[in-house]
């Protein structure tokens, strides 16, 4: 554990994060999340470029272009909207949430509740990545290399390639850091997103509680640091207030911006990139009976930035693995139940995991039921893969379904938290910054 | 009732945080005497990996960094071997470590980990021994 080691993560996620809030807010986003994740898009862009003109990462190709748009940002681009959907004032559920995220990340730095898959894939692929200061396309081409997905997004090991990069080695706590940063970044989006629904102040504070509890016990007992599952969790999260909202202009960036995310992330925010690009799409077709040419830029241009390039480099290297996809086959439904049951019960989950079957009857409340549309079309794109990947279906299941629910549930819950709350309590995000400002 | 409901399950939420917290601080604790035989559930820190490590550190001094190197297991099935090798490749990421012996046909690998009493057959390797139960096959030189 050293200081470097510590601070290199935390620098650079500052730095994209006030360099992305600077393009978001331009864009017409007041979403602090959304501008973390304009960031990081950006970031994942600016190494791809690197790695197509064949340039080797260095700390400053990685510091410099960041610190340039931050800069410029500042001189020539109007000042991001007032923040009002983060205000500072903490209250006792944020309070809670903040000791549940304390204690997680501190257990994280230990590596004690490593994710395998962080030994096993990321890890490995960020330490490479580290090496080769760029994606090391000629190691994940490499016939045995199927054991760590190389057709996999990379967004997570290039950060742990520039977090290592900035401090000079690979070290360990460096790279858990980034779980609790996404963490954090989890519970803002909650709060944006709980505001953004005109939830009361106990609904609030209770929400933020309950999704930082039940995610950090899982975090914990499942050995979730390290894992990229909370980056798809981010993402989910960070468009519910673009969701929880009538669409507007700026919910079409925000829903984009996590779509590119999402996409960058991991082979399942794929999939989600599209879901949440086509719910937005749908919602703003219904309610504008049209789609304006800046409609579309926005929501498609920032996931199609991420998406293209990564399926022409995969394409280019030969990396698509067959074990992605096979035929449907419905037989697997015998073993597919069972297993899902034994999922349903992993005990690190104490029950939260249940919420996977909420999305059902959130369809039928009109506030969340984007949300809902949403989370119901990544798991049943999940329950999909378990019926057509050609593995080890029982397998499978087993050792990936407690994770991919991790992707959905925090949103889950923040919608149900949504919809539990009586709608005559609900105040708007104005009127809420209204009663702030009079110090109610 | 809604408030309750919502009260009830934060309180559910806090008691799963505060248990998921001791277990994992108990564990963390016993992690010197963590005994997990099966390396899919080794953590960074046990008894287990680290010997592992043992061998490899001395690997890396005897065979040159951005090498391809395979490693061998005496694991008694697939998925201990899968997973040692998953382990070893962790230990060495200057090296490409492949699976021996499903090498693809014709891939040229000079050096070959042999873990844990695993068997190299080749009459064509040497054997160095490095530690007990860790050593290389190298190709011999004509």
């Amino acid at each position: 554990l050293s200081p470097a080691g510590l601070l290199a993560p935390l620098g650079l996620a500052v730095l994209l994060a006030v360099a992305g809030r600077r393009l978001s807010g331009a864009a017409g986003s007041a979403s602090r999340v959304s501008g973390a994740l304009t960031g990081l898009v950006a970031f994942h862009l600016l190494v791809t470029l690197l790695d197509v003109l064949g340039v080797r990462w260095s700390p400053a190709l990685l510091l410099v272009p960041p610190a340039l748009v931050l800069v410029l940002g500042l001189r020539f681009l109007p000042r991001p909207a007032a923040g009002a959907r983060l205000p500072s004032r903490l209250g006792w559920g944020d309070g809670l949430a903040l000791f549940a995220l304390a204690v997680f990340t501190l257990l994280a730095l230990t590596a004690w509740t490593a994710t395998p898959d962080f030994i096993f894939h990321w890890g490995v692929k960020g330490h490479r990545f580290f090496l080769a200061r760029g994606v090391d396309y000629a190691y994940l081409a490499q016939p045995w290399h199927w054991a760590i997905h190389p057709d996999y997004p990379n967004l997570m090991p290039e950060l742990f390639a520039a977090t290592a990069l900035l401090a000079g080695r690979f070290d360990v706590a460096g790279m858990m850091l980034w779980t609790g940063i996404f963490f954090a970044l989890l519970l803002a989006g909650v709060r944006e997103a709980l505001r953004e629904a005109g939830s009361g102040p106990f609904y609030r504070q209770a929400g933020i509680a309950l999704v930082a509890f039940a995610v950090a016990a899982v975090g914990m007992g499942h050995l979730m640091a390290g894992a990229t599952d909370w980056m798809i969790a981010v993402a989910v999260v960070a468009a519910l207030p673009a969701l929880l909202r009538p669409p507007d202009r700026a919910g079409d960036f925000e829903m984009g911006v996590a779509a590119a995310f999402a996409a960058a992330s991991k082979i399942e925010g794929v999939p989600l990139a599209g879901f949440l690009v086509l719910v937005q799409l749908a919602r703003r077709l219904r309610a504008d009976r049209r789609l304006d040419p800046g409609t579309v830029l926005r929501l498609v241009l920032p996931p199609a930035a991420v998406g293209l390039p990564w399926m022409a480099r995969v394409l280019h290297h030969g990396l698509l693995q067959k074990a992605n996809s096979g035929a449907f086959e419905i037989s697997r439904a015998a073993e597919i139940g069972p297993a899902l049951l034994e999922a349903l019960a992993t005990p690190a989950w104490h029950g939260f995991i249940l919420a996977v079957f909420l999305p059902l009857p959130l369809l039928f409340r009109p506030q969340v039921r984007a949300v809902a549309v949403v989370v119901s079309l990544q798991l049943l794109f999940d329950l999909y893969v378990y019926f057509t990947a050609p593995v080890d279906t029982r397998f499978y299941v087993l050792s990936s379904f407690a994770r991919l629910a991790f992707q959905v549930v925090p949103a889950i819950l923040v919608a149900a938290v949504v919809a539990l709350e009586p709608p005559r309590q609900k105040q708007r995000p104005a009127e809420q910054s209204a009663g702030l400002l009079q110090g109610r | 009732m809604r408030r309750l409901i919502l009260g009830i399950a934060l309180l559910w939420g806090g008691l799963g945080l505060l248990t998921e917290l001791s277990r994992a601080l108990a564990g963390y604790d016993r992690r010197e005497s963590w005994l997990e035989e099966r390396p899919e559930y080794w953590r960074l820190g046990t008894p287990e990996p680290a010997r592992l490590e043992r061998c490899l550190a001395r690997v890396s001094k005897v065979v040159p960094a951005g090498s391809t190197i395979a490693f061998a297991s005496a694991g008694p099935d697939q998925s201990t071997r899968f997973f040692e090798w998953r382990w070893a490749a962790w230990l060495l990421p200057a090296y490409d470590v492949a699976p021996w012996p499903d090498l693809p046909p014709g891939q040229p690998v000079p050096t070959v980990v042999a873990w844990g009493g695993a068997q190299v057959r080749d009459p064509q390797r040497e054997r160095v021994r490095l530690l007990p139960k860790c050593e290389i096959y190298r190709v011999r030189r004509p």
